[in-house]
């Protein structure tokens, strides 16, 4: 691995946890703690298939860039 | 290094935060029932059980482990580490959605053993869970005395006994609002922690550039090595024990199962995704404290390097760090605790003990349960310090989960998975693991028992439920009805079947 890989992966590191960090906090901000006005233990519907295929989809890609990582910085 | 004075105050700052913060919640979300202690009634929003979840694997182990793996591996260090650490939240999705569609609001998890196998799977279930979720609470707060104690020159002893008494009080209050509320704020801290203080690090020993010049340096004839992402040598000691126990720790552990019960059902799968990927970006900052190291103190062993190089900051850096770091710590034995408690009044004195117990009494145990795990967990602590390594109690943390989730994932997709074949295959692996356990780490010769490595130990241990649970069930099927045990809500006051 390079300087420039080296920098180059610590900022991307830096700019992914910056995502996290505030994608989390602003679902609190919107949302809050819970759903009010909802009794205890209410049902929610089940998750829809396409959210499902969704959350798949990105694990998917998230595993391809690990792969990626390895083979590009070997 | 500060003085202990002030680490004493910083642990009282951080002591009343918690408690104030869980006392707010316990009034706004009105945790007076077991389900609102539980699993926060089913419905908190996914922003908060997100950040809870993920605070949750970001253990405060990580600042000791991380910058330890970077110490023995270099920079492949870093998905050994934080890929297992991911794998769990991904494994977990679909048994948290088949969980939820057959047990849309379990209380804990292990219930559901009851109603697909009866008393005695269901003990066997508690016994590997009980054991996985103290061992997860030890890790914790052993990693807080070492931390808290190097930083501030105060007996470890003192912090662990400190740290307890504040969580157990918070929890007491609270129970899972009460953790995934503290959860939240300490998940800010956390990120914060790595945003602000890893770079910050990286500086005071002259940036990203000179970091790296001065490890390829101090490497040597080894830096080629280090610095590849592709070094695929160490994988038998740092990676495949890891994840073939940690990384599949989610399914076992109640802590996971309690913020699965408490999200909204059509969230599921959206706040495992986010979490579990955001936990990976968390670990790999942490790696920058393992660099700093590498760079700074080529001397220092690894498992020196995280308390080392964070003496680097400058005084007032390392005081804002030991409370971010005490923030993390509580996160995640917080969640521990409130899982035993969970366990104790639900599964141990509802389901087995007492099944006529009303409410307010399941609630009382939860609370005590609290406490005298708290107690239990600071003792465990207390012997673990003196005779095992960090590194030897995070891989051998993983072992309970070997047992349990090839048989659970048959129980919920295979109609034919039978009690019998259940039980044998978690109580013969268990002691096969055990047994390969003593042996291999010397603590006493088996006769014909060989010495295996830890992932070698692990594996069998996953073979051995798995083959056992489905073969003796294919002899001896079970032909479940999984009608059976769908039900369309649990009662809010405590107990389906009260």
């Amino acid at each position: 691995m390079s300087e420039t890989m080296f920098v180059a992966m610590l900022a991307l590191f830096w700019v992914a946890e910056f995502l996290f960090g505030s994608l989390v906090v602003y679902w609190f901000l919107q949302q809050g703690f819970g759903n009010e006005g909802v009794a205890s233990g209410e049902l929610f519907p089940l998750e829809d298939p396409a959210v499902t295929k969704q959350s798949l989809g990105i694990w998917g890609l998230f595993f391809a860039g690990i792969v990626v990582m390895i083979i590009v910085a070997a | 290094m500060i003085d202990p004075g002030a680490g004493y105050s910083l642990i009282g700052l951080w002591g009343l935060l918690m408690i104030g913060i869980a006392y707010f919640i316990f009034r706004r979300q009105n945790v007076v029932d077991t389900k609102e202690f539980i699993t926060a009634g089913g419905r908190a929003q996914v922003g908060l059980t997100t950040a809870s979840f993920a605070v949750t694997w970001m253990w405060a182990g990580d600042i000791l482990g991380v910058p330890e793996y970077i110490g023995f591996v270099g920079v492949s260090g870093i998905w050994m580490y934080a890929g297992p650490a991911v794998l769990s939240s991904f494994i977990v999705i679909p048994f948290a959605l088949r969980m939820r569609e057959l047990f849309p609001q379990g209380l804990t998890y292990s219930e559901y053993f009851i109603k697909r196998f009866g008393k005695r799977a269901h003990l066997a279930v508690i016994f590997v869970i009980l054991y996985t979720m103290v061992l997860g609470g030890v890790i914790q707060l052993y990693v807080g005395g070492v931390v808290v104690g190097s930083l501030t020159g105060i007996d470890p002893t003192i912090v662990m006994a400190l740290l307890m008494t504040v969580i157990g009080i918070y929890i007491l209050l609270g129970g899972l609002w009460g953790s995934m509320t503290t959860d939240f704020v300490q998940f800010v801290s956390a990120i914060a922690l790595t945003l602000v203080f890893a770079p910050l690090l990286v500086f005071t020993v002259g940036g990203p550039s000179v970091v790296y010049q001065d490890m390829v340096t101090n490497l040597g004839d080894q830096s080629a090595t280090f610095l590849s992402m592709a070094n695929f040598a160490p994988i038998e000691d740092f990676f495949l024990p890891y994840a073939l126990g940690l990384g599949v720790w989610g399914v076992v552990s109640l802590s996971t199962w309690q913020r699965i019960f408490a999200v909204r059902r059509d969230k599921t799968s959206r706040f495992l995704t986010v979490a579990g990927i955001g936990v990976f970006a968390t670990i790999a900052m942490y790696s920058l404290i393992g660099f700093v190291g590498l760079a700074a103190l080529p001397d220092v062993a690894p498992g020196n390097i995280a308390i080392e190089a964070l003496g680097l900051l400058p005084s007032w850096a390392t005081v804002v760090f030991l409370l971010v770091a005490l923030m993390v710590l509580g996160s995640s034995t917080d969640s521990y605790l409130t899982a035993i408690a969970s366990l104790v009044s639900r599964d141990i004195y509802f389901r087995q003990l007492k099944s006529d117990a009303t409410d307010k009494q399941q609630l009382r145990v939860a609370r005590i349960a609290s406490l005298a795990f708290a107690a239990l967990i600071f003792v465990g602590t207390e012997l673990a310090l003196d005779s095992v390594s960090f590194i030897q109690l995070l891989l051998i943390g993983g072992i309970g989960s070997t047992a349990l989730v090839g048989p659970f994932a048959l129980s919920l997709f295979w109609s034919q998975t039978s009690s019998s074949g259940f039980i044998t295959g978690i109580v013969v692996s268990q002691l096969i693991t055990a047994s390969l356990l003593v042996v291999s780490f010397e603590v006493a010769a088996i006769p014909g028992l060989p010495v295996l490595k830890l992932w070698e130990i692990m594996l069998i241990g996953h073979l051995a439920s798995t083959t056992l649970t489905g073969v003796i069930s294919l002899v001896s099927p079970d032909n479940f009805d999984f009608e059976e045990i769908a039900q369309p809500a649990v009662a809010a006051d405590g107990g389906d079947e009260q």
